[in-house]
């Protein structure tokens, strides 16, 4: 069966890989090793990798355009990967510099192009934008925007403020002209300048850092529907990486329930937020919930507001990696073509 | 009977060390772990990864938070979800019904025979 995969994760094997495509001042950062990104202070204890992912040359997992095709995609029959780069680069937006987030994010950008993309035509990317200056953030967007490797914008969940404030919507304005969704991946929150990881504050493992990558997603998406991002920009789609699935029916069954009473409040919802995400919002499916009784997963495929909503993502190179050949295998031929192929291509439009 | 299959010298796999071998089509991780050898199928029942590459460690357990009682048992840990499992009998610590295979040894005049 031919798959997408919605989340891959690349990296270089040196900082020098950047070198290129950075001017003055910001070069001489670079090769003085100046902080690349916010750190969270939540580092798996075993390492971030599948450990059955390093290239032949003992690399970093994920470093090397040619290894990652083979061991991926080649390997699990993936016709097109779209590339994320690593939780650190989109916690360039947890920088407190602005100018050398956005000067780094560029970098980054252009390296997507050169390294990457160029290397083997089954990669598609994400730009990578500093939120710290949205106009800045626009303006990276047209500049790359037109690459047709280039299919959607990302943003790391790790934020000052929930994604539906205002002061993002240069970012959402240039994305829609550009018609690129917009995709969440978690693991930035509580980096550098970000809030908390959780609303709570800080746990104190990684084990709770991770299964709670599902709280923040909520209170993104919560704040686009309600703060009406999706009736401003009526052509925006948001894709949620990496944060869970099993969530969302009830939380969606929360927000309806609370829009039929409290809409007056938000007057510019005119549609039930659970039909809003059915048109707006995609989700990656990996790290797939995996309940004892297999029953329950069609059951939660049962309650999501369509069969649009999931495509399939492996994580690859890391730890959590979903092997496509061993998920889905128990749902129809019709609902695994469109988690593994059809609605992805459909959202980026292959 | 079972054979035995002939699969490497004991000084091909140094203490600490570990080497895949393929028997009629089976790949079978040998590991060389403090003092003594395992044999495993490289095949994890979770998802299907090559377990042999994953990590061999001592098992960390505790009677309260913040006690950390190491080492009661050896593990191999999956090198993609990290699951364990007992290096001696193939048991996952934590679902018993799933398990590796494990695989017999024999050794005698420096050679490692492993059953099938
Ligand atoms: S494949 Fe081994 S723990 Fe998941």
């Amino acid at each position: 069966m031919k798959k997408i995969d919605c989340d891959v994760h690349v990296r270089w094997k040196s900082t020098d890989e950047l070198s290129p495509y950075l001017s003055e001042p910001w070069l001489t950062r670079l090769k003085q090793g100046y902080i690349l990104y916010g750190h969270n202070g939540y580092p798996n204890p075993d390492g971030t990798y599948k450990m059955d992912s390093f290239p032949p040359d003992g690399a970093s997992p994920g470093s090397d355009p040619f290894y990652t095709a083979q061991d991926l995609l080649d390997r699990y029959d993936i016709e097109k990967a779209i590339l994320i780069g690593e939780s650190s680069h989109l916690a360039v937006s947890n920088l407190a510099n602005a100018d050398w987030a956005a000067a780094l994010s560029s970098a980054y950008n252009d390296w997507f192009i050169n390294r990457w993309f160029s290397a083997d035509n089954r990669y598609f990317g994400s730009i990578i934008v500093a939120t710290q200056d949205p106009v800045k953030a626009a303006q990276e967007i047209e500049r790359v925007g037109n690459h047709p490797q280039f299919v959607q914008v990302s943003l790391g969940s790790g934020s000052r403020l929930p994604y539906g404030n205002r002061y993002f919507y240069p970012i959402y304005e240039a994305a829609e002209k550009m018609k690129l969704p917009v995709a969440i991946h978690p693991f930035t929150d509580g980096a550098g300048i970000a809030n908390p990881p959780s609303p709570a504050g800080y746990p104190t493992y990684y084990i709770e850092y991770h299964t709670l990558a599902t709280t923040s997603m909520q209170t993104h998406l919560v704040s686009m529907i309600c703060e009406g991002v999706f009736q401003k920009f009526p052509n925006l789609k948001l894709v949620l990486v990496e944060g869970g699935i099993g969530w969302l029916p009830p939380f969606l069954w929360r927000l309806d329930k609370n829009w039929k009473g409290l809409r007056r409040e938000v007057p510019w919802v005119k549609q039930k937020p659970s039909e809003i995400v059915s048109k707006h919002v995609r989700l990656t499916t990996q790290p797939l919930d995996e309940p004892e009784n297999r029953k329950h997963l069609h059951q939660l495929m049962d309650m999501m507001p369509s069969d649009d909503m999931l495509l399939f993502s492996s994580d690859y190179p890391h730890w959590d990696f979903d092997n496509p050949e061993k998920i889905f295998r128990h749902f129809s031929e019709k609902l695994r073509e469109k988690i593994f192929y059809e609605n992805a291509a459909k959202l980026y439009g292959f | 009977m079972m054979p035995f299959y002939p699969v490497a010298k004991i000084t091909d796999i140094n203490p600490g060390e570990r080497k895949i071998v393929t028997i009629k089509t089976i790949e079978i991780g040998l590991f060389n772990v403090e003092g003594k050898f395992y044999a495993i199928h490289n095949y994890c029942p979770h998802m299907g990864a090559p377990i042999c590459s994953g990590f061999i460690n001592r098992t960390v357990n505790s009677n309260s938070p913040g006690n950390y009682i190491y080492g009661e048992k050896l593990v191999i840990r999956c090198p993609w979800h990290r699951w364990e499992f007992d290096l001696e009998s193939g048991e996952c610590l934590i679902d018993t019904y799933k398990r590796i295979k494990t695989f017999e040894l024999s050794i005698q005049d420096e050679w490692i025979y492993c059953k099938l």
